[in-house]
């Protein structure tokens, strides 16, 4: 009897367990948001303004459309103590949850420049809703300017400034682009000091073209301005701001920052410009290969910038050369001038880092891994005593 | 005890009063009389007046019941026990002869029941390799099943079953191969049952089911005779049911569904490929309304951001939630599917263009219904039907998984998945494992699971079968 | 042989479910507690355990008796229940921390926000269903997760290795002993499989070579977890504490994630299918324990108990995971080490007859 009794209470069970899944089903209200009621964020700009965070998020707002895909882009500001305050008011303000699962961009103006970076970014390495995946850039003047502003073929700012730091911009080592993980990453290691791209907004007609020295740097989309008047403007990110200890300590120039990217980036083909008067040509750089190394030699610490290239000439100053242009061949001593040229940067670039007081090799991350019995000893005046040696080798294409 | 003639016939008539119970009287020359009864459209008539007639009436001296048998030109003469006998064989399409003041009576073998020929089947359809399908005669599948396995150890052993229908019973077995017992059982597991009729195999199917309330089939069914023979030849016992041109394989494990007959007409590789296709397919089937629901209502970071654009632009707008919507459209498509098969095959064409335009396109239009809930139903569907044996399943399986995403959400949906993992582990037939070779995992008989291995390395029979001849092939390759 | 199942099943178990339940908010704890040094801890315990497996899967050739019966030779039925008992409750313990730690990971990988506790209980449902499986059953759930485990793992390593830096895993062996050996013992509850493998004796059979076979695979279960721990820690460094679940974070970064979006979710929830498996298989011993504890196989009674006392403790410690954890952390650890550390090596005093 107890068999078919149990059976029965299993049944009676089962039912009420699929009635109330079904009623469940049916409602659908859990509190919990569905696409229909979330406003996508594809992009946050960071300012402080009288010592509070204001976030401008760029959100995606899909309308209706029967065939495809039809989404607006609405900016949308907030204000607070903090990024989640801030975010907070957005969400007052429109009525939808902002959510940032799917935000890909950061862009902080130079106001963030004063306030702690870790402090600012704290939200975004708390939140387990935020992927750590997303792009970190500051730009001159005011964040929530740039992320506001339009651009053609319905662009929004983010995608943009996205395909500006996208991987492909980034083989060409113009772009110093970073994520909110690699910028953690290096902000709270022994190092403490992390770079990210800076974006300059020049209108077209008044900057009179590219910026000298920038190796074919990203150059952006232009937009309108408001009220649908289009003015051609330009984006650029070939320097790259440089943080220690969570502060802003300067901005790289063209230069300095190809250099760095020589060193940290996959760079795949690269554009360098040497030699000098007559004998100026760009060089088309292809599997680079670049990398430091900290070593403690006879006591004392050594750190090298080594860099492996095929180089081929891409045009030359004096025009073409029949000799070797028929073998293509790149003549050793423009080979020699290429070295000298991107030791330079190199060694230019290590001066800045010791001016400006920022570890942006992680070379004290490196000693503090590879010699973690001298750390105590060399971390501190690491930049005056380190000797610097440098190991350049490009060679010819074929 | 009375014996003459028209009291035999008038108890038979009493015990068959229907019309279309025939009797026929006639005379020998030598002045016998003879009574042939039958059951008109399901016997053969010329046969009877070629066969028995013809032959009795030509005889001109008085003879024994036993010469009169010998006169009788039909081979398939059987001597009749007794009334119920008579009327039993009378139902099933024999003719009984009775010959006045004679205790003896014969059973001839004359039934000719109307049926299909020997086509193909609409479910199993092949490219390549036999297309001979069952039909609804017990005796023409037994012939399909008996030219192909011409062996000895090939056995029959029929039973009856149903009060009313007194329907045909075939369990087929090779003696030597099927484990020692499981034909035994299976007709005890039968005959068990009392009921009125069976009109069909599903029939018995739920007799020899030991998890008769299972959400998964129960038994494997086939309706082609080379692939009943394969099976048999791997151990498994066969049913055929007389009027049922669906036969039944046991004992069954789940990965048979995923293995069609073509498999082992083709390459091996091809064979493991679309095996392994039909298994993706169904899973996407099942679970694809699902994780759609899911990705809308719970984790919209399931969905790629520019996929994401596209979708929320179609569901803007739409009155009803995610969950909701998709349950429509399934039950749409259900409705669909469900008047498709049963109407007249003209009505179904014009069907056809109101289902999918009329309801699908102008639901779109009209902003009820969006364009990804109609692709993620149709898809589904047709990922379904990539393993048909197995729609009854997973059509429900696919409802089940919805209302779970749809109420609970993403881990409800992973609870159901382990929920159906553990409850299919627990499914075994006759000691066959439901999930075997998987689970338990036997790696032998992984050679031809979802991986089909060459004809050469399956050189022995599924050792969970457990069968008496392990050794299938042997090749002196 | 009542409940049978196969050495290749408890393999497979110490494979899988060895490492599912470690790879939720240990690597995260570990990497809070100990920083980069967290696979030294993690391989500490990793060996102490091995050995405890080695001596019981070694004591399962020297009888074929199973623990109970072992308990019942020696100390009397009712000894031997009342020890039952115990072990009832410690595998009921065993099971809370891993079960809210998979609760965690709902949040945050099943949800875009934190949900209501209601979809948490479904999970109930399974237990209690899952519960009263029979290690027949228990061993083909483990021969259906493992491929899904070898899969999923394949797939974090795969997705994680190339994006990160093993380099901050260096410098090794720099971190104070103390913490290492202090996370080691707070720890030790996660390493308690040979509790189970005392469960299993005497329901299969052993032959020449499974000791091995069971203590390799237990420490090839240990190594998956060290090498996704060191991907993890090699992907995020410093930040590692704030990343929550290792499988919901160590895959974020590879490529095609960039492209197609979260793929990397749908192998999370396989892996969670594993992780469920590996939690119940904790009510399962309860049950099994109760069933002998009380000679009574009302399996689906002890189960609703069980369950019912871990819905109990779930809505007890909802919202305060941390304390949780925190106790688990301070005292766990006395129950782990008897349960799962003495009593399988004190096995070997227990009374036994020669192989049949």
């Amino acid at each position: 009897m107890k068999r078919p009794r149990l059976k029965y209470a299993l049944s009676v069970i089962y039912l009420l367990v699929f009635a109330a899944l079904a009623f469940l089903f049916f409602t659908n209200d859990f509190g919990l948001l569905d696409l229909r009621k979330t406003s996508v964020v594809i992009g946050v700009a960071l300012d402080i303004e009288e010592d509070e965070v204001v976030l401008t998020a760029q959100l995606a707002v899909p309308q209706p459309a029967e065939n495809g895909e039809n989404t607006k882009f609405n900016v949308v500001t907030g204000k607070g103590v903090t990024v989640a305050a801030a975010l907070n008011e957005v969400n007052v303000k429109t009525g939808f949850y902002p959510k940032m699962v799917f935000c890909k961009l950061i862009v902080l103006g130079e106001s963030c420049f004063q306030r702690d970076l870790t402090e600012l970014l704290d939200y975004f390495y708390r939140n387990e809703y935020t992927g750590l995946t997303l792009r970190v850039a500051a730009c001159e003047g005011k964040a929530s300017e740039l992320i506001a502003q339009q651009f053609p073929c319905g662009n929004s700012a983010t995608d943009v400034i996205d395909k500006l730091l996208s991987s492909e911009a980034q083989a060409s080592g113009n772009v110093a682009a970073t994520t909110v993980k690699e910028l953690g990453e290096k902000l709270f290691s022994k190092s403490a000091c992390a770079y990210m791209p800076f974006l300059e907004n020049g209108i077209l007609e008044e900057s009179g073209g590219g910026e000298g020295g920038g190796e074919g740097g990203g150059s952006g989309g232009s937009g309108g301005g408001a009220g649908g008047q289009c003015e051609e403007s330009e984006l650029t990110c070939n320097k790259c701001a440089v943080f220690a200890d969570g502060y802003c300590k300067g901005v790289l120039d063209e230069k300095q920052t190809f250099a760095l990217n020589l060193l940290f980036s996959d760079v795949k083909h690269a554009f360098l410009e040497s030699g000098s008067g007559d004998e100026e040509r760009v060089l088309g750089l292809r599997d680079c290969k670049g990398g430091v190394d900290l070593k403690i030699e006879d006591g004392s610490p050594v750190v090298e910038f080594s860099f492996k290239s095929t180089a081929k000439v891409q045009d030359e100053e004096n025009g073409f050369s029949t000799e070797y242009a028929k073998a293509e061949r790149v003549k050793p001593e423009v080979l020699r001038a290429g070295e000298e040229t991107v030791s330079g940067l190199f060694e230019s670039l290590f001066e800045s880092a010791r001016t400006l007081e920022c570890d942006i090799f992680g070379l004290r991350t490196m000693l503090y891994k590879n010699y973690y019995g001298k750390y105590e000893q060399y971390a501190d005046g690491l930049y005056n005593d380190v000797t610097v040696k440098t190991s350049v080798k490009l060679k010819s294409s074929l | 005890m009375n014996y003459a003639l028209k009291e035999r016939i008038e108890e038979i008539k009493k015990k068959l009063p229907s019309e279309d119970i025939l009797v026929f009287e006639f005379d020998a020359f030598s002045g016998k009389k003879f009574a042939c009864i039958y059951a008109d459209g399901i016997v053969d008539k010329n046969m009877i007046g070629e066969l028995v007639i013809k032959p009795l009436r030509a005889a001109d001296k008085d003879a024994s019941a036993e010469e009169i048998k010998k006169l009788l030109a039909s081979p398939d003469v059987k001597d009749g026990k007794n009334k119920a006998d008579a009327i039993k064989n009378i139902s099933d399409g024999n003719a009984v002869l009775f010959i006045d003041e004679e205790k003896s009576f014969y059973i001839i073998g004359v039934k000719n029941p109307p049926g299909r020929s020997v086509a193909e089947p609409p479910t199993q359809v092949t490219v390549k390799g036999p297309r001979e399908g069952f039909t609804e005669d017990i005796k023409v599948n037994l012939g399909l099943v008996r030219k192909r396995v011409k062996s000895d150890k090939f056995l029959v052993k029929t039973i009856t079953v149903g009060d009313e229908s007194q329907t045909a019973v075939a369990i087929c077995y090779l003696d030597g191969i099927c484990p020692k017992g499981l034909p035994e059982k299976i007709e005890k597991q039968i005959l068990a049952n009392e009921i009125d009729i069976v009109p069909d195999s599903s029939y018995v199917s739920g007799f020899i089911s030991e998890r008769p309330k299972s959400l998964f089939k129960r038994n494997a069914t086939c309706e082609k005779p080379d692939i009943f023979c394969a099976k048999m030849c791997e151990g498994r016992v066969g049913i055929i049911v007389d009027g049922s041109p669906i036969a039944l394989t046991v004992p069954y494990m789940l990965v048979e569904d995923f293995q069609a007959a073509e498999d082992y007409y083709a390459v091996s590789y091809r064979s493991t490929i679309l095996r392994i296709l039909r298994l993706t397919a169904v899973i996407l089937g099942i679970l694809m309304p699902a994780i759609y629901v899911c990705a809308q209502l719970f984790k919209i970071e399931l969905i790629p951001a520019q996929l994401l654009f596209k979708i929320a632009s179609s569901v803007a707008g739409i009155p009803l939630s995610p969950s909701v919507e998709i349950f429509f459209t399934l039950f749409v498509l259900e409705v669909l599917n469900e008047a498709s098969i049963r109407m007249p095959k003209y009505v179904g064409l014009a069907l056809s263009v109101v289902g999918a335009l009329v309801l699908g396109d102008t639901a779109v239009k009209a902003g009820i219904i969006s364009t990804p809930a109609v692709i993620i139903i149709a898809f589904s569907a047709i990922c379904l039907y990539t393993v048909p044996d197995l729609v009854e399943t997973s059509t429900t399986l696919r409802l089940l998984f919805l209302i779970v995403a749809g109420s609970v959400g993403t881990f409800g949906l992973v609870i159901a998945i382990a929920f159906i993992m553990c409850y299919l582990v627990t499914e075994q037939d006759y000691g066959v494992p439901l999930l075997a070779p998987y689970a338990p995992l036997i790696a032998s008989d992984m050679r031809d699971s979802l991986y089909k291995s060459n004809l050469y390395t399956l050189d022995k029979r599924p050792r969970v079968l457990k069968t008496q001849n392990q050794v299938r092939l042997k090749s002196k390759k | 042989m009542k409940d049978k199942i196969s050495v290749r099943q408890i393999c497979f178990i110490l494979v899988a479910y060895n490492a599912a339940t470690k790879l939720l908010l240990y690597p995260t704890n570990a990497a809070s507690a100990v920083g980069n040094a967290l696979i030294f801890s993690t391989l500490f315990n990793l060996v102490l355990q091995t050995i405890i497996i080695w001596s019981v899967s070694f004591l399962s050739s020297r009888t074929d008796k199973s623990f109970f019966e072992l308990l019942q030779n020696t100390f009397g039925t009712v000894a031997a229940r009342i020890i039952y008992a115990f072990f009832a409750l410690y595998f009921l313990a065993s099971a809370v921390v891993p079960m809210n730690e998979q609760q965690l990971l709902v949040h945050d990988a099943f949800y875009d926000t934190i949900p209501s506790l209601i979809v948490f209980l479904p999970f109930f449902i399974f237990s209690v269903y899952a519960g009263v499986k029979s290690f027949t059953n228990v061993g083909r759930c483990a021969d259906m997760c493992f491929p899904v485990f070898i899969f999923t793992v394949a797939c974090f390593l795969i997705m994680s290795v190339a994006e990160g830096d093993f380099t901050n895993l260096l410098p090794i062996m720099r971190q104070p002993v103390l913490n290492v050996a202090g996370l080691s013992l707070s720890s030790t509850f996660r390493f308690s499989e040979s509790a189970f493998l005392l469960m299993f004796m005497g329901h299969y059979k052993y032959k020449k070579g499974d000791a091995a076979k069971l203590t390799i695979s237990y420490v090839a279960g240990g190594l998956a977890v060290i090498a996704l721990m060191a991907s993890f820690y090699a992907l995020y460094g410093p930040l590692t504490p704030t990343r929550s679940f290792l499988v919901n974070n160590i895959s974020v970064f590879f490529p095609i994630v960039g492209f197609v979006g979260r793929v990397d979710l749908f192998v999370v929830y396989a892996f969670d299918l594993v992780v469920l498996f590996a939690i119940v298989l904790n009510v399962q011993a309860c049950v099994h324990c109760l069933c002998l504890t009380f000679n009574k196989n009302w399996r689906i009674v002890y189960s609703l108990c069980a369950n019912a006392v871990l819905i109990a403790i779930t809505f007890l410690a909802n919202n305060n995971f941390s304390v949780l954890q925190k106790i688990a952390g301070d005292w766990l650890w006395i129950p782990a080490v008897l349960f799962a550390y003495l009593i399988p090596v004190l096995a070997w005093a227990l009374r036994r007859r020669s192989k049949k």
